[in-house]
C-alpha cells in the first residue's frame, strides 16, 4: 500500500505534475505514513530522478521548476507535520549559498539550493549580488560545512576567486569547503582558483556536497 | 619564450598575421580581421571556435579542448582558437562553421521621416578674390562673403587648413556647410554635388548603414554587415569580457581593438554605399552629418567609452546624455569636421538605439492628443530584447537577455537567415511537415522564425507539451540517447545530405528566449496594472520581429494572444529612427526628452523577475489560441 503511494510521489514529481505531487501527498498522510517517511521514500528518490535525468541532458530547466514546484506544494502540507512532531528535518550538513558580487543571476542558484533541500541539507541562501565580506562574515557566524558561490557571467566569475583568496586572508579557509559553479565556471577554473568542488548542474552539486561533507 | 613571435597563416582566407608565444589563435584571428565565431569571449568553453592546424606546432591540448573534441578531431588536428597558443610559425585551416556567414540583413522601413529640418545647411557664396586693394586674409574674405546668411560663424580648424588651397582652385565660387553656427565643410560649388547624412544602427550581431540625401530625405544606398566585434565575443558581455582580460586595450581607443574594428566596419560600410551610387561628384568629403544609434555597449564602444562597467552590476553607463564627436576623432571616413551625433542612453542595458526606436514606434502615439492615452507594447527583439510600455501617456522601458538563440545560435542546425535557412514550418492534420527555404533553395538548417514556427507547430501537433518534452504523437519523433528530437528534414531531402533535426535541447533554448521577453512583457504590464487584452497596440521591431509568423510567437507564449489586427511588425525602427534624426533638429530634441522621461525597470533585481521568467517558460494553454 504504501509502496503504491511512494510511488505515485515518486513518479508525480519525474512527470512534473505538482498537483498529483500534492494529492498524493495529501493520501500519504491520510494513510498514516510518517511525515519523514514520506519525503525520504517517496520526494526524494523523485527529485534525485529528475536531477539525473537533468544531469545527462534529457530534462531541462522547466523540468526543473516544476519538479521543485511539487516539491514545495508537498512541503506546505508536510512542514506542519513535522513541526506537530517536533521533529527537524535530518540534515545532511549545511551549506551557505550565494551569488557573488556584481552578478544578480538567481535561478540557477537558487535550483542548486532546491536539490541540496530536497536532498537534506541546511541550506542558508544570501541571495544575489553578495559581496566578498559577507560570505566571509556569514562563514565565520554560521560555521557551514560548504559554502557555494554562483557566477553567471565571465565578468563575474573572477569574484569566486576573490572569495576564496578573502577566506584565506581570513584564515578560515580551511574551515569550510568551497563549490563553485554557473555557467561560465568550468572544472579548469575551479581548480585554478582553488576551489573544493565543482559541479556542471544542480544534481552534480549534490554529490559533491556529499562528497565534501564526508571528506 | 613569451618574446619570440610567429607568424600565423589563416586560410583558405589567405590572411596572415604576427603573434607572440602567449598570444592565442583567437587573437591571431582578430588581429588578422578574420571573424571567427566567438561567442564566450575566448575562455573556452562555447567550442565555437574551432580551427585546425595545417602544419606547425601548438601549446599542448587544454582539457577543455580534450573535452570538447573526438580522438579523430584530435588526430586530424582540431583545435579551439582561444586556447591555443604558438610554438612555431603555424597554418591554420578555418572550416566554414567557425567563420561569420554572410547572411541577409534588416534594412527595410523605407518610408520617409515626416519631420524634415535637418541642422545641417548648405549655402553657395561667390567670394571675392584678393587684389593689391584688397589684402584681407581668406578667412575674412570667406566671412564677409558668409555675412548675409551669418552674423558670426565658428570655423573648425581642419577647414581653415584646406580654406585658402580651395578658394583658389574652385575660382573663389565655393558651398559652405554649417552644422547650426559652425563651418565644418568647405566643397567647390558644383551644380549636381549632394550633400549626405550618415544614419547607422549599430547591432551586436548586426550593423546597418543608411546614406540620406541630407536636402530631399531620400535614402541614397543603404548596406549591413555583421558586426565585426562577433570575433571577440557573440553577446555584449563577452565582449567586455574581452577588455576585462585585456587590461592594456583599455582607457584609450587607439589600442582597443573591439572600438577600432567597429569603426573599421563602418569605413567599409561607407565606401561600399559611395560605389553604389556611384556619383563621381559625391565622395565622403560630401558626408557631412552622421547619427549612431545602439545599445549602451555598442555605442560604448563606438564612441571608445569604457565599458567595463556595464559587465558589472549594477550596470552604469559611462555617459547617458546625447553626444556629438567630430568624425576625425573617431576616425570614421566622412568629412573630418563632420558632427557624429550620437543620442541619449536610458540605462546600462537600454541604449540610444531603443530611444531612436521608440521615435518612429510609440512616439507618434504619445504626441498626439487622440491617441495619447493608448496602452502601447513596443518590443525591439535582438540578442538583448527591449521593451517599452505606453500607458497613462507615460513609458516605462526594461530589457531582457534573450540571447543569440533567435539569430540561429544554439541550435543544432542553427543559421543566420540565410539561403537554404527554412523559415517556415507547418505540420497539417495528417502529419506532413511542410517548409518554406529563403531563396527556395535546398534546405540547409533553421533560422530563428522557423525554429518558432516549428515549436509552435509542433506544440499544436501534441508533439510537445507545455513543459517542452517531446511526445511520441509523430513518426518523425524519437529517441536518440536517451534524448528526444525531431526530424524536420530526412537526409535525402536536405541540400547537405544530412538529417535536418530539432532537439529538446534546441526547444529549451528557444524557451529561454522567449520566457526572459515574455517575463519582460509581464512585469511592464503588472507594473502599470495592465492586462494584455488592455494593449491597444503591440509594435515588433528589429531584423527577426520581421520576419517571425506573430501567431507563432502568441502560440509558444512570447506574446500574450491580441487580435492580430492590433499587432504591426515594423522593421528596423532603430534605423528609422537614426534617419529621423539626421534629417531633424527637432528630433534630437525629442529623443533628448523622451530618453529623460522613460521610467527605466532593471528586470535582473525585480522581485517577481525570476517567478514570472519561470511561468514564461512553459507554453501556454493552447485554449486561449481560440
Amino acid at each position: 500500500m504504501s509502496q503504491e503511494i511512494f510511488a505515485k510521489l515518486t513518479n508525480s514529481l519525474v512527470d512534473g505534475d505538482p498537483d498529483a505531487t500534492f494529492e498524493a501527498t495529501k493520501e500519504a498522510l491520510a494513510a498514516g505514513i510518517e511525515p519523514m517517511v514520506i519525503i525520504k521514500e517517496g520526494l526524494i528518490p523523485g527529485m534525485n530522478i529528475v536531477g539525473e535525468k537533468f544531469s545527462c541532458g534529457e530534462y531541462f530547466l522547466p523540468d526543473l521548476i516544476i519538479a521543485a514546484d511539487g516539491m514545495q506544494k508537498a512541503m506546505t502540507l508536510l512542514e506542519p507535520e513535522l513541526l506537530k512532531r517536533q521533529q527537524a528535518i535530518e540534515s545532511a550538513g549545511t551549506v551557505l549559498l550565494g551569488t557573488v558580487k556584481g552578478d544578480i543571476h538567481e535561478i540557477g542558484k537558487s535550483l542548486v539550493g532546491t536539490m541540496l533541500t530536497a536532498n537534506g541539507f541546511k541550506v542558508h541562501d544570501l541571495g544575489v549580488d553578495v559581496p566578498t565580506e559577507t560570505f566571509v562574515a556569514k562563514v565565520k557566524e554560521m560555521k557551514p560545512d560548504i559554502l557555494g558561490l554562483s557566477a553567471l557571467l565571465t565578468t563575474t566569475m573572477v569574484m569566486q576567486r576573490e572569495v576564496i583568496k578573502a577566506l584565506t586572508e581570513a584564515g578560515i579557509r580551511n574551515q569550510v569547503k568551497v563549490m563553485v559553479g554557473g555557467a561560465p565556471v568550468t572544472r579548469s577554473w575551479a581548480e585554478e582558483i582553488g576551489a573544493d568542488g565543482y559541479a556542471e548542474d544542480a544534481m552534480g552539486a549534490v554529490q559533491i556536497a556529499r562528497q565534501l561533507v564526508a571528506k | 619564450m613569451t618574446n619570440i613571435v610567429h607568424t600565423i597563416h589563416l586560410q583558405p582566407i589567405g590572411r596572415r598575421t604576427q603573434i607572440r608565444s602567449d598570444q592565442s589563435l583567437l587573437e591571431a584571428a582578430q588581429l588578422a580581421g578574420v571573424e571567427i565565431t566567438s561567442i564566450c569571449g575566448g575562455v573556452g568553453v562555447c567550442e565555437s571556435c574551432r580551427v585546425r592546424l595545417v602544419k606547425g606546432e601548438l601549446s599542448p591540448l587544454t582539457m577543455d579542448e580534450q573535452n570538447t573534441f573526438s580522438t579523430e578531431e584530435i588526430q586530424q588536428g582540431y583545435r579551439l582558437a582561444c586556447q591555443a597558443f604558438p610554438r612555431s610559425d603555424v597554418i591554420l585551416d578555418i572550416p566554414p562553421e567557425s567563420l561569420s556567414t554572410p547572411q541577409r540583413l534588416q534594412l527595410e522601413s523605407q518610408q520617409k521621416p515626416s519631420e524634415f529640418d535637418p541642422p545641417v545647411r548648405r549655402i553657395q557664396v561667390a567670394i571675392p578674390a584678393p587684389s593689391i586693394d584688397d589684402l584681407r586674409s581668406d578667412l575674412t574674405r570667406l566671412r564677409s562673403a558668409i555675412q548675409p546668411f551669418y552674423e558670426t560663424f565658428d570655423v573648425d580648424y581642419a577647414i581653415l587648413q584646406k580654406l585658402s588651397t580651395l578658394c583658389r582652385t574652385a575660382e573663389w565660387t565655393i558651398q559652405a556647410i554649417f552644422k547650426d553656427t559652425t563651418l565644418i565643410q568647405i566643397l567647390p560649388a558644383d551644380p549636381k554635388s549632394k550633400i549626405l547624412g550618415l544614419a547607422v544602427d549599430i547591432g551586436t550581431t548586426k550593423v546597418a548603414a543608411y546614406l540620406v540625401n541630407l536636402e530631399t530625405g531620400d535614402i541614397l544606398a543603404q548596406a549591413g554587415s555583421m558586426n565585426p566585434q562577433i570575433a571577440f565575443g557573440e553577446d555584449v558581455i563577452s565582449r567586455i569580457s574581452y577588455l576585462i582580460n585585456h587590461p592594456e586595450q583599455r582607457g584609450h581607443p587607439s589600442t582597443n581593438l573591439l572600438h577600432q574594428r567597429i569603426i573599421e566596419g563602418l569605413n567599409n560600410l561607407i565606401e561600399k554605399m559611395l560605389a553604389e551610387i556611384g556619383d563621381s561628384s559625391v565622395s565622403s568629403e560630401n558626408i557631412v552629418d552622421a547619427v549612431v544609434v545602439g545599445n549602451t555597449a555598442m555605442h560604448h564602444l563606438f564612441a571608445g567609452l569604457s565599458v567595463e562597467q556595464l559587465g558589472i552590476s549594477p550596470y552604469v553607463p559611462a555617459v547617458s546624455e546625447a553626444l556629438s564627436i567630430t568624425a576625425k576623432e573617431l576616425g570614421l571616413n566622412i568629412a573630418p569636421s563632420a558632427e557624429v551625433y550620437l543620442p541619449p542612453n536610458i540605462a546600462g542595458y537600454v541604449g540610444a538605439d531603443h530611444v531612436a526606436m521608440l521615435l518612429p514606434t510609440i512616439y507618434p502615439y504619445y504626441a498626439d492628443p487622440n491617441r495619447k492615452s493608448s496602452n502601447v507594447l513596443a518590443i525591439d527583439i535582438g540578442t538583448n530584447t527591449e521593451i517599452s510600455l505606453l500607458h497613462n501617456q507615460q513609458i516605462t522601458s526594461c530589457s531582457c537577455a534573450s540571447g543569440p538563440a533567435f539569430e540561429g545560435a544554439h541550435i543544432q542546425f542553427g543559421m543566420r537567415a540565410a539561403p537554404g535557412a527554412i523559415e517556415r514550418v507547418q505540420i497539417t492534420p495528417d502529419h506532413r511537415i511542410l517548409y518554406k527555404t529563403i531563396a527556395d533553395q535546398d534546405p540547409v538548417g533553421i533560422c530563428g522564425s522557423g525554429i518558432l514556427d516549428a515549436i509552435a507547430e509542433m506544440y499544436f501537433a501534441n508533439l510537445l507539451d507545455a513543459k517542452g518534452m517531446f511526445l511520441k504523437n509523430h513518426p518523425n519523433v524519437r529517441i536518440q540517447n536517451r534524448n528526444m528530437e525531431f526530424v524536420l528534414v530526412p537526409a535525402d531531402q536536405s541540400g547537405h545530405h544530412q538529417e535536418i533535426i530539432l532537439t529538446r535541447r534546441d526547444v529549451n533554448e528557444i524557451q529561454l528566449a522567449k520566457g526572459a521577453i515574455r517575463a519582460g512583457i509581464n512585469i511592464l504590464l503588472m507594473e502599470a496594472g495592465l492586462q494584455p487584452e488592455e494593449l491597444d497596440a503591440m509594435i515588433i521591431a528589429g531584423a527577426f520581429g520581421t520576419y517571425i509568423d506573430i501567431k507563432s510567437a502568441m502560440k509558444i507564449g512570447m506574446f500574450p494572444y491580441l487580435p492580430l489586427e492590433r499587432c504591426q511588425q515594423v522593421g528596423n525602427a532603430a534605423g528609422l529612427g537614426a534617419r529621423q534624426m539626421l534629417l531633424s533638429k527637432r528630433y534630437r530634441q525629442i529623443a533628448s526628452e523622451l530618453a529623460q522621461q522613460i521610467h527605466y525597470i532593471e528586470l535582473s533585481n525585480h522581485p517577481k523577475f525570476s517567478d514570472e521568467f519561470s511561468k514564461s517558460l512553459f507554453f501556454p494553454s493552447k485554449e486561449l489560441a481560440n
